[in-house]
């Protein structure tokens, strides 16, 4: 199976100083541990972090040199010829690097994201199994189509770091034709406005429901009927999913 | 007759002679040494004469006995050899006669130091053959050299000579299980040790390692210098190294005498039984030896490596002046940096002194917070000060803020001019360095330098002894060359110059704790001292003070890397302290002061040597 993981611009938030961010280790520790071929992607130019990458495991990292909106880089670089594997961190450090990247990625791509992945399992007719991490150490098992894309959870198996591997790792640099620039999207300004205290009316606790494969209809209604328990929306008056 | 005597004695000496040449082109298949092995030989007289026996003479029946037995075995036959071959008088044949005789007699007390009662730390098996292979040697030839000399028939002197020769071969095998190994090999390891330096003064840094070697620190035997490994076989069992250890004490996976025994035997397919005391609980590794097969996890068990404290005991005691501080850091460092297989809490520190620049994941900007109330200036790149305080890892600690609070007000009231690189101190790099991790230690390293070199200042002052090492013994290889001067060392001088007076303070009686890396690695023991004679009543010693003094188990990454033990090193150490009848243990280390702070129940009080000298301060 060929991975790739997405690699950040990698900035310690105590430090300011280049590091490879959690999640994005645990990405790599899950590329590894699907097998094949490993390379990080990161699209700007290389620093200290990407080649720190390298020793958590990725013996290439390309980094793509072009103007514009990164996910449309990332997606054309992707599309030809398409990875079984995109794997991304939970959260991006560094410059104006996002989370919701890989978000915005599936969504060009049109391929599907699993989040908060714990462990990879096997691919059976294009299916791969993961392990999804969920809170209070539950697990969930799952399958996803490929290729696709994993947010690995900041808690998956982090490989070693391996200083023999980070001085051994390719880092190239491509030229890829600059994309359209980002949307800039303007802020309104507003006065401040004191929002509702979650915590003191938070209700009788528990740990809520599961629900398997429910309607649509049934999901809102105990949707609802939880967030009236928290006090967070008014008592019943007049409120009706069907409405 | 004299040709049959020369023949057996010269017969043993060719094959030791030959024995050494197989020994010797095992060795050389670890990497050349720099300098030339060959003509280190000039050295060895000396080296064994002065530096080995300043070790032995530590203790005086084991050095008797050597004397005896060693100097009986070889000037005997040095001296039956040409008499044999030349024709001699009989005054020379009686002369070799009574050398074997002094031979015969360090047999003796080769066999009682183990009859009735073995000391522990004395290895058995192959051991309890020695002393009967010495006593054929000696007593065979030298009843040959005795016949020789009284003019004996001939059949008295061939059974002399069967029975030397039979010891002789005794003493030939011994070689191969080990017991007579140490006087072949010791004689390499003297003509090519590795720290040339301990023999005109003291050399205790580690060596930077070329990051762009193909193969980085030591997986395999082949991995060490030459004559390491020549070191390795050096080791005579004495157990010396194991009595002094801390984590073998604490019931640690560690024994630095097995550690040692293991490497010799890594070398080898089939080595000789070892017959000492093993590591405390640690697994029997079984894995097979070779030249180029794997040390750690096959035949030496991981504990074992990270167990050490690098407190230097061990080499402080060994008498075949072997580098065990060496060999473990060279083992931590192909582990660290070539397969990243560092125990789960030193992997962290490690992360956060690659990523943050302090093992800690503190944030740089915070390490002067314990002294804010004192307003010290902190000195931007390009200014000038008198001293420059290296605050170190310890002024995270709040404990340790005191000390350097104390150390401060001190400085202050003597009138000092002082300042600190704020958050332009990085770490020294000393953890990641012990740990095996040198990538790091030499990027924080070049970081520390240049922040140092864009200052001007007569001299640093630090509390923190790891970092005084580092900064005084280690960084001049990388470039980086000043004065470095521990506090206490400071505080002393303040002292005696007058600009502090001192008024003794009556009080329970005080015990001062060395601090490894300021004691053994930098022979600063008196300063310390002085300064509590100054300032307190009672001080005590110890058992185990100055070069011998205990490690409170705090270096080396030793903390970070979480070894199972039995009992905790700091809770020993401070039962040696409750022993000396101490109210105070006095400290000059933030590792010790964590250490010893640690101990639970009533316990003495942990105090720095600044925090007594500032209680006894009266103004001038
Ligand atoms: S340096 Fe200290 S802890 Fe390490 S083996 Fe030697 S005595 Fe033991
Ligand atoms: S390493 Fe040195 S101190 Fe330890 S047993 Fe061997 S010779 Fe003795």
């Amino acid at each position: 199976m060929r991975g790739v993981v997405l690699l950040s611009g990698g900035i310690d938030p105590v430090s300011g100083r280049p590091a490879v961010p959690r999640g994005e280790v645990a990405a790599i520790g899950l590329a590894l541990s699907a097998g094949g071929a490993v390379g990080g992607l990161h699209v700007g130019e290389g620093s200290v972090a990407q080649r720190q990458a390298g020793g958590y495991g990725l013996e290439r990292v390309d980094c793509l040199r072009g103007g514009g909106d990164a996910v449309a880089i990332l997606a054309a670089h992707l599309s030809a010829p398409p990875p079984d594997l995109v794997l991304a961190g939970s959260r991006a450090c560094g410059g104006e690097d996002s989370g919701m990247l890989p978000y915005l990625l599936a969504e060009r791509l049109g391929w599907p994201l699993l989040a908060g992945v714990m462990a990879i399992g096997a691919v059976a007719d294009g299916w791969l199994s993961v392990t999804i991490g969920l809170p209070l150490g539950a697990r969930q098992e799952a399958r996803i189509r490929l290729p696709c894309i994993l947010c690995a959870h900041d808690a998956a198996p982090a490989p070693p770091f391996v200083f023999d591997r980070a001085r051994r790792v390719v880092v190239r640099t491509v030229d890829v034709s600059d994309a359209p620039p980002v949307p800039v999207v303007e802020g309104v300004e507003r006065p401040y406005r004191a929002r509702p205290r979650l915590i003191g009316s938070a209700g009788p606790g528990g740990g809520g429901t599961v629900l398997e494969n429910p309607e649509p209809a049934e999901a809102a209604r105990v949707l609802l009927a939880h967030l009236r328990a928290l006090g967070m929306l008014g008592s019943s008056e007049g409120a009706s999913i069907d409405a | 007759m004299g040709a049959l005597i020369a023949a057996e004695i010269g017969g043993i000496a060719l094959a030791a002679l030959a024995g050494w040449l197989v020994l010797l082109a095992r060795w050389l298949k670890g990497r050349p040494a720099a300098g030339s092995w060959l003509a280190g030989l000039r050295h060895v007289p000396r080296r064994y004469l002065v530096d080995v026996h300043h070790v032995v003479a530590r203790r005086p029946a084991a050095a008797r006995m050597h004397a005896l037995a060693a100097g009986g075995v070889l000037s005997g036959a040095v001296m039956a050899l040409p008499a044999g071959l030349l024709g001699a008088g009989r005054i020379v044949w009686a002369l070799a006669a009574l050398a074997f005789g002094i031979g015969g007699i360090g047999a003796l007390l080769v066999w009682r130091r183990r009859v009735p009662r073995s000391p522990p730390g004395l290895s058995g098996g192959a051991f309890l053959w020695l002393p009967a292979a010495l006593a054929a040697w000696c007593v065979g030839n030298g009843l040959a050299a005795l016949f020789m000399a009284v003019g004996a028939p001939a059949l008295p002197v061939v059974l002399a000579v069967l029975l030397g020769g039979a010891g002789g071969v005794g003493l030939l095998r011994l070689v191969a299980l080990g017991p007579m190994r140490h006087a072949l090999a010791g004689v390499a390891w003297l003509a090519g040790h590795t720290r040339p330096g301990r023999f005109t003064g003291r050399d205790t840094a580690l060596r930077p390692l070329d990051l762009v070697a193909p193969r980085l620190g030591v997986l395999v035997p082949a991995d060490f210098l030459a004559p390491e490994l020549a070191g390795f076989d050096a080791c005579i069992q004495c157990g010396r190294c194991e009595e002094a250890c801390p984590a073998f004490a604490a019931g640690q996976r560690l024994n630095p005498k097995a550690l040692i025994q293991t490497l010799s035997a890594a070398m080898r397919v089939a080595p000789a039984a070892y017959a000492g005391r093993p590591a405390p609980g640690a697994p029997v590794m079984d894995g097979k030896g070779g030249m180029a097969r794997p040390i750690v996890g096959n035949v030496l068990h991981r504990d074992s490596l990270w167990a050490c404290t690098t407190c230097r005991a061990c080499v402080e005691e060994c008498p075949m002046l072997i580098e065990h501080v060496d060999a473990v850091v060279a083992l931590r460092r192909g582990q660290t940096l070539m397969l990243g297989a560092v125990r789960d809490g030193a992997a962290q520190a490690l992360q956060a002194s690659r990523e943050r620049a302090e093992p800690g994941g503190r944030d740089l900007a915070a390490r002067g917070d314990v002294l804010a109330t004192l307003d010290v200036p902190v000195l931007p790149p390009g200014g000038e000060t008198g001293i420059l305080l290296w605050l170190g890892e310890g002024a995270f600690d709040a404990r340790y803020g005191r000390t350097l609070r104390a150390l401060v007000t001190l400085m202050r009231q003597a009138g000092l001019r002082f300042a600190t690189l704020g958050a332009d101190e990085v770490d020294c790099g000393d953890l990641a360095r012990r740990l095996g991790d040198e990538a790091t230690f030499q990027a924080l390293a070049a970081e520390a330098i240049g922040a140092l070199k864009a200052r001007r200042f007569a001299k640093i002052v630090t509390a923190d002894p790891h970092a005084l090492h580092v900064l005084r013994n280690e960084y001049p290889a990388l470039g980086g060359q000043w004065t470095v001067q521990h506090h206490t060392g400071l505080l002393d001088e303040l002292v005696r110059d007058g600009r502090l007076r001192l008024e003794r303070r009556q009080g329970g009686s005080v015990a001062y704790h060395d601090p490894c890396y300021l004691g053994r690695y930098n022979g600063e023991i008196d300063a310390p001292r002085r300064l509590l004679d100054a300032a307190c009543g009672g001080r005590v010693e110890m058992a185990r003070h100055g070069m011998k003094a205990m490690c409170c188990g705090g270096g080396g990454g030793g903390p970070a890397s979480d070894i199972d033990a039995v009992t905790r090193i700091p809770d020993l150490r401070m039962e040696q302290a409750r022993a000396a009848g101490a109210g105070v243990v006095a400290v000059a280390c933030p590792g010790c002061t964590a250490m010893l702070e640690g101990v639970t129940g009533p316990r003495p009080e942990v105090r720095d040597v600044a925090e007594l000298v500032l209680a006894a301060v009266v103004a001038s």
